[in-house]
């Protein structure tokens, strides 16, 4: 039983396949990536269009270079480096600047074209009432992130130690999860 | 659905998506993302909900009213009722649906990590594992798993905690879903079920692994003792084959596997000793817990964790022991001690961080944030505690201890409505454990409702009358005195000392003395005390921090002063100091300004002006005790000298450094000889319901006067009806009192005065 190391994800198989094999696994492997890639770009970039763009763009110089790399850490790594090069590079453009710092990746944001859903909106916080009167920790984590507090404020404020409260943050996340899950179950 | 590749980053997917991941944390969580499809995954079904928690400005007001609404303080009465309600129908909630929010019933991969649950070996042999060699098994077994960082095993505190919630919930441990239960709760993988099936020749035990993700046997063993029938090395070779049924990497295999016996003990005698300890320390049965350690201790003089929980109940030089034998304990227990250790020493810094190591590793950890919160309400943080402690229930909301500390941790600041909602809910949940009532006693008992805190100690003294080695009925006999039911504090003073121990014994007799007393009876008082000093010496009771020798030697001393013989109260107050220091020897000496403060009294300014020359000068050598000691002195020398005012300056500064019993009373005479009424009142108002200390009554001849101090401050304030009542209440008390105790004639002038003048 694994202590929850990473033993091998299936990632680093695709590629060692990918690299060692033909086609059906270089395509196999560059399907995998399109999934997280096209949620990331998603995060960054808002529009689906330009993320879409961004994605195919960065899954190009990948099919086209991972053979003859040498990964410093892992394949993995390399190609989110690849992705988040290309939404920079993108977003520079999109908003006529100049190429954006890399501690700057960080901190930009999506253009607001996202519309919140009233309903989604009502869901949550009636998941949140209910696990609230069992565990206010939760709502007073929220709370503080949104009154802008950061992680290492946060855990100040709470006494609690990074690892801790990443675990419970965690285990706050599946409740709330299961009991909007619940919800559409009804 | 496969699980997540490394859980450890796979925590922080909502920190990820609430955007609190920065820099390298945030790269190395998006690398995970294009890694891990299980994480990937759970983000994308749960992008629109994070989408809206995190930029939908509509969630914010209704957000921050959740996370105020447990805020507010000092709720109303009205309030509290209905958070009352609210708590016991939580408390319902938890105890019918403990799991409801945490489990997804069709989705294991969600639910279930990889974690090891050992439940209890069912001994076959004997039903009712009368031998307790089941429950030994499955403690031994889970301690040496734990020991390999390999494997994720669930520790028994958990393993206890859940077990307990499951049976409240109405599951037996018979019902043959009770295992499947377990493990969900636990979020485990796979679950160990074992049976003992042979006991002699040799014990022989059957196991079964089985993954609950699919509901197969990995495995099932049958092992035998050896021909010594060694339950060690059996345990040890049950680790070894419960490991390579795991199927672990490599590096598992070369892993040291100190054998089980050489992080807990050899001996099985003292093992199942420690077990009934930790029982029994659950159950807050300190002294029944110390005699198991003890016991464990005397079958194994170097079993470390014994050690421990000696030195953080009763006898912190056990400290060293357990130090000492630090490697007899597994890797997290040399934690818990190191942190003992560093507490012990004064040196929080150190022992926090060896907690927070802890923490690290088993967040779930419920001794360290115990411990954390303990910590934190000694040095007076009283929210931070009440943090740790709601922690602690979040993991294991039946935990008795955490709703104990966490009433404490409200009432120490100063919301007892609160604190009454935790302690009530205990209660609720443990009717018939003495401890929980006792805490009630003690939080309505320092909020001055004495007749609750009676009946809530009554309530002790008839689940278990010895309850924390008589402690209990020692404060009910201090209340029963200060309510004016003499003959009932006697009874309960009596059964301690025909049941205590020798130290109970002795404290007993000085209760014996100290009832008259309080009446102002006091050649009675001092002849029970004279008596008590030479049981004391006959049997060697001097040991004891409080109601030794030493104490009855101080109250003598008191004694004689009222009685106007000096001389024989300075001789009484040194033997005091003498008898103190002859316990504590290697302390400095207590009682030295109460000394300076006799001599004082009998006029003995020189020798007064000694003591407090001495203690100035520990004090300007930043000796911490001696800053009280010295401007409790000051203060007591300046009085009867007649600068009131001086004295009640020199007496604030005394208690700013610590605000014991006698200062305050001081300051209050002070206060009202200096004709600062206003402080005089409020002073002495807020000592009138200050029951807990038990000063109040070591002090009883001063404490009996309160009303009569009080009496004259309300006087001066013009408050002629409050003083009437109490100058009433101070001549009742001492209805009786020697002729001596010429406050009662001067009580009976002011009464008159008030009652008469129109």
């Amino acid at each position: 039983m694994a202590t929850g190391e990473d033993t091998g994800s299936s990632i680093n198989i695709l590629y060692t396949a990918a690299r060692d094999g033909g086609a059906a696994e270089e395509r196999r492997l560059l399907e995998f990536l399109t999934v997280s890639f096209r949620h990331l770009a998603q995060l960054k970039m808002g529009n689906a269009g330009d993320a879409e763009e961004v994605v195919q763009d960065a899954l190009i110089t990948i099919a086209a270079r991972y053979r003859d790399m040498e990964f410093e850490v892992s394949f993995a790594a390399w190609a989110y480096k690849v992705l988040r090069h290309k939404i920079m590079d993108c977003v520079t453009k999109a908003r006529n600047r100049k190429r954006l710092m890399e501690q700057e990746y960080d901190r930009f944001e999506p253009e607001p074209t996202w519309q919140p859903d009233p309903q989604l909106r009502e869901k949550i916080l009636d998941c949140f009432r209910s696990i609230s009167s069992r565990n206010r920790r939760h709502a007073r984590i929220l709370n503080l992130v949104y009154q802008g507090y950061t992680t290492a404020e946060i855990c100040d404020r709470l006494h609690l130690s990074t690892g801790n409260f990443y675990v419970l943050l965690s285990r706050s996340r599946t409740a709330l999860e299961y009991c909007l899950e619940k919800d559409k179950k009804k | 659905m496969a699980g997540c590749t490394n859980k450890r980053i796979g925590d922080r997917l909502y920190a990820y998506e609430l955007d609190l991941l920065k820099g390298p944390e945030r790269e190395e969580f998006e690398i995970h993302l294009v890694e891990c499809r299980f994480c990937l995954d759970r983000a994308r079904r749960f992008q629109d909900a994070a989408r809206t928690i995190r930029h939908d400005q509509q969630m914010r007001a209704p957000m921050e009213r959740l996370a105020r609404h447990d805020e507010a303080p000092g709720p109303s009465r009205s309030r509290i009722t209905i958070t009352a309600l609210a708590i016991a129908a939580v408390l319902t909630l938890l105890i019918l649906q403990p799991w409801q929010i945490e489990f997804r019933p069709t989705q294991e991969a969600l639910a279930l990590e990889d974690r090891l649950l050992v439940t209890t070996f069912d001994n076959q042999v004997d039903q009712h594992d009368s031998t307790g060699l089941g429950e030994l098994l499955t403690n031994l077994l889970i301690t040496d798993l734990s020991e390999s960082r390999y494997v994720r095993v669930v520790s028994t505190q958990r393993l206890n905690d859940v077990s307990g919630l499951l049976v409240r919930q109405g599951t037996s441990a018979q019902d043959p879903g009770f295992v499947r239960q377990l493990a969900e709760a636990t979020r485990s993988r796979w679950a160990l079920t074992g049976s003992v099936v042979q006991v002699a020749p040799v014990i022989a035990l059957t196991t079964q692994i089985v993954d609950l993700s699919s509901g197969e046997a990995v495995a099932s063993q049958r092992i035998t003792a050896g021909p010594d029938n060694d339950v060690f090395a059996l345990v040890d070779s049950l680790t070894v084959r419960v490991k390579q049924d795991l199927r672990l990497p490599d590096d598992a295999s070369r892993e040291v596997d100190p054998p089980v016996g050489s992080v807990t003990t050899y001996s099985i005698d003292a093992y199942h000793y420690y077990i009934d300890g930790l029982r029994f320390l659950q159950q807050a049965y300190f002294d029944d817990a110390v005699r198991c350690f003890e016991r464990a201790l005397e079958f194994d003089s170097t079993m470390a964790m014994s050690y421990y929980y000696l030195a953080k109940m009763q006898n912190r030089d056990a400290i060293d022991k357990a130090v000492e034998y630090g490697n007899r304990a597994s890797r997290k227990e040399q934690l818990y001690i190191l942190s003992l250790q560093a507490t012990l020493s004064g040196d929080a810094s150190a022992a926090r961080g060896y907690l927070e190591q802890i923490l690290e590793q088993y967040p779930d950890d419920k001794i360290a944030l115990f411990d954390l919160g303990s910590m934190a309400s000694r040095s007076g943080r009283h929210a931070e505690a009440a943090a740790y402690f709601e922690q602690v229930l979040d993991i294991a909301p039946l935990n008795r201890s955490a709703y104990n500390a966490l009433a404490y941790a409200c009432a120490n600041g100063g919301d007892v409505d609160q604190a009454l909602v935790w302690i009530d809910s205990c209660i609720a949940l443990f009717p018939d454990e003495p401890n929980p009532h006792d805490t009630r006693g003690d939080i309505v008992s320092a909020s001055g409702q004495l007749d609750s805190a009676i009946a809530s100690y009554e309530r002790v003294y008839r689940l278990k009358p010895d309850f924390a080695n008589y402690a209990t009925l020692f404060k009910l006999s201090r209340l029963y005195i200060y309510r004016g039911d003499y003959s009932k504090a006697q009874d309960c003073v009596q059964e301690a000392a025909v049941g205590g121990e020798r130290i109970i014994r002795s404290v007993a007799r000085t209760y014996m003395g100290l009832i008259p007393m309080y009446q102002g009876k006091l050649a009675e008082a001092e002849s029970i005390l004279s008596d008590g000093i030479a049981a004391d010496r006959l049997e060697q009771a001097t040991t004891g921090r409080y109601g030794d020798r030493s104490m009855k030697h101080f109250i003598r001393s008191r004694i004689f002063v009222e009685q106007g013989r000096f001389k024989e109260a300075a001789a009484e107050m040194r033997l005091a100091i003498e008898v103190h220091h002859l316990v504590y020897s290697s302390r400095q000496p207590m009682y030295r300004c109460s000394l300076a403060q006799v001599l004082a009294e009998g006029g003995d300014f020189e020798g007064a002006a000694e003591i407090i020359d001495i203690l100035r000068e520990e004090y300007l050598n930043n000796f911490e005790p001696a800053q009280f000691a010295y401007w409790y002195a000051s203060g007591c020398v300046e009085l009867e000298q007649g600068q009131p005012t001086q004295a009640a300056a020199s007496l604030e500064k005394a208690i700013e450094a610590l605000p014991d019993y006698d200062g305050q009373y001081m300051l209050g005479r002070a206060y009202v000889e200096a004709g600062l009424t206003e402080h005089a009142i409020a002073n002495l108002e807020a000592m009138m319901s200050n029951y807990p200390d038990r000063w109040r009554l070591i002090l009883g001849l001063w404490t009996a006067r309160l009303p009569f101090y009080l009496g004259l401050a309300y006087e001066q304030a013009g408050q002629t009806d409050r003083a009437v009542v109490q100058l009433e209440t101070f001549l009742n008390t001492w209805r009786n009192a020697d002729s001596c105790l010429t406050d009662v004639t001067v009580a009976r002038d002011h009464l008159a005065r008030l009652t008469t003048t129109p």
